[in-house]
């Protein structure tokens, strides 16, 4: 959290950087820890993101109401114009940072407030996986009370991200995720 | 958690009426928020005023990202807010001398008549922010069942014989305006059994168990919670995992009993008695300690649970806390339970 705290010092943090869509990327390789969905599918994190091509990550516990709603609402604008547009679809990942209380069936409840498209996935990596797979996207939090908002966007082919921290137009996330170049694995 | 059920917790209050300006405020009722830049739209239930502007109105801070308080007279005070200002504020994120509000604030769609009844809420809560906090106490409505009480009334007499917090001392009332002791009771119950159960299982997992059967409903919830850290459901297994229902005694004798003390604590001189060894996950090991002493029973020992969770979140919260900043800070402290063996 420290280096948040250095960023809002530095006044990036209540607004991304204009230029966000061209920030450059970092290469994260988180470990491929099951994680399980609001339904209850449980698969290797990597595995399962690796074929999705763009995929767009956020931070949440279910019990928050407030910075965590406004960025899974920013998940819904984006769910919803990418619908509405009918284009290539963008991966969303609402990932918890509350494995204590976040079961699946907690994910399913707080995620119907969203009405979620099939590729916005609500997950969890449960009391073991949680903090190593936060890790591995270089996320860390003193306390899931006072975490900030965040968004990677990348694809899990290059493990290249671009991290954004604030609250971003959703059309900004949808340019970001567009510019990914198409990436053959292997 | 916050607004629905610290609203819950303080009763008497006059914020509390559901005006739609109230249903706004505290639960988002009445209004969408446009996302998007209006692209588009979502019902504001997820996106209550009081999530992060407090139930009190009086703002708060999550990470870096401050919410400013909202009171009425906050409100004037940075100003000055009309009507119609306000309006514009809410609905275009453009303040009165022409600044841009922080992303963080969504913009809502308001009925005129709703945007009005909310003003109504912003100024009610310039009045309200006392309830139940004096400069001398915190006081608190009895729940009405005894036992609770009794524990909790030990637990705030010890935490006001170490000088209580801030000068204030945790009193009982039968006044309206206080916080609500069985609100708060129900409140902590999920997270309390939550940390239980997690406990209760961490503690099989580190016993070297692979497997468990259950004494209580095989729930989706507890069967993810064994398999996300390995264990499997086996009938014949050694151990048993008391969850989900109190007082469910397998057949069998001669096993190893885990669970939440509130579900198994009543079994335990049965199942040590009968030569089974029990691990009881106990949220605060000091109201068992009181409980055994005084023969408390469940229910007291939780009242004195929350006593002294109410002491903690009020040393922690601060010389000028109100009610509801003080459940709030009852409602994020760490519950670590641990783990309390009895062997035959």
């Amino acid at each position: 959290m420290r280096i948040f705290q250095v960023l809002a010092i530095l006044g990036v943090l209540q607004f991304p950087p204009a230029s966000a869509a061209d920030a450059p990327a970092e290469l994260l390789v988180p470990p491929n820890i099951p994680v399980t969905d609001k339904d209850g599918h449980t698969e290797g994190f990597v595995t399962r993101m690796a074929p999705r091509g763009p995929v767009i990550i956020s931070f949440f516990y279910t019990s928050c109401e407030s910075l965590c709603d406004v960025t899974n609402g920013i998940l819904y604008g984006v769910d919803q114009i990418v619908m509405e547009e009918g284009s290539e679809p963008i991966t969303l990942v609402s990932l918890s940072i509350d494995p204590m209380s976040d079961t699946p069936a907690a994910l399913y409840e707080n995620a119907e407030n969203f009405s979620p498209s099939k590729d916005w996935l609500w997950l969890t990596a449960g009391m073991r996986g949680t903090d190593p797979l936060l890790d591995g996207l270089g996320v860390s939090f003193d306390s899931i009370f006072a975490h900030d908002p965040m968004f990677l966007v990348g694809d899990f082919c290059s493990s290249r991200f671009v991290r954004v921290i604030g609250l971003p137009e959703p059309d900004l996330l949808i340019e970001m995720a567009r510019k990914i170049p198409e990436c053959v694995a292997g | 958690m916050r607004c629905g059920l610290i609203l819950a917790l303080l009763v008497g209050m006059p914020v509390c009426a559901e005006s739609p300006g109230a249903a706004l405020y505290l639960n988002g009722e009445g209004a969408d928020v446009a996302i998007g830049g209006g692209r588009v739209r979502l019902p504001a239930s997820r996106f209550a005023c009081a999530g992060c502007h407090g139930v009190d109105g009086r703002g708060r801070t999550e990470g870096v990202t401050a919410f400013p308080p909202v009171r009425w007279s906050d409100l004037s005070a940075s100003g000055p807010y009309t009507k119609e200002s306000f309006a514009r504020a809410l609905t275009e994120g453009v303040t009165p001398d022409g600044r841009a509000l922080a992303q963080s604030m969504p913009r809502f769609h308001v009925e005129p008549d709703v945007l009005a009844s909310l003003i109504d809420h912003l100024k009610a809560l310039d009045t309200s922010d006392r309830a139940g906090v004096t400069a001398t106490q915190i006081r608190v409505a009895m729940s009405g069942n005894a036992d609770l009480d009794r524990g909790f009334v030990a637990a705030i007499g010890i935490f006001n014989a170490a000088g209580g917090a801030f000068g204030r001392d945790i009193v009982t009332t039968m006044d309206s305006a206080a916080i609500d002791l069985a609100a708060f009771d129900r409140g902590q119950a999920k997270r309390v059994e939550g940390a239980c159960l997690a406990a209760a299982i961490a503690a099989i997992r580190q016993d070297g168990y692979e497997a468990v059967r259950l004494a209580g409903p095989a729930s989706g919830d507890i069967l993810y919670r064994l398999r996300a850290v390995g264990l499997s459901v086996d009938a014949n297994a050694k151990v048993v995992l008391h969850a989900g229902m109190a007082g469910v005694t397998p057949v069998a004798s001669g096993l190893g009993h885990y669970g939440c003390i509130d579900q198994l604590g009543p079994l335990v001189t049965e199942l040590v008695g009968g030569g089974d060894h029990v691990a009881l996950a106990v949220p605060d090991r000091a109201a068992l300690g009181w409980a055994a002493a005084s023969s408390g029973h469940a229910d007291a020992m939780r009242g004195f649970t929350l006593g002294m969770m109410l002491g903690r979140a009020a040393l922690g919260a601060g010389r000028r806390v109100t009610s509801s900043e003080l459940l709030e800070a009852a409602g994020t402290l760490p519950i670590v339970p641990e783990i309390v063996r009895l062997a035959p």
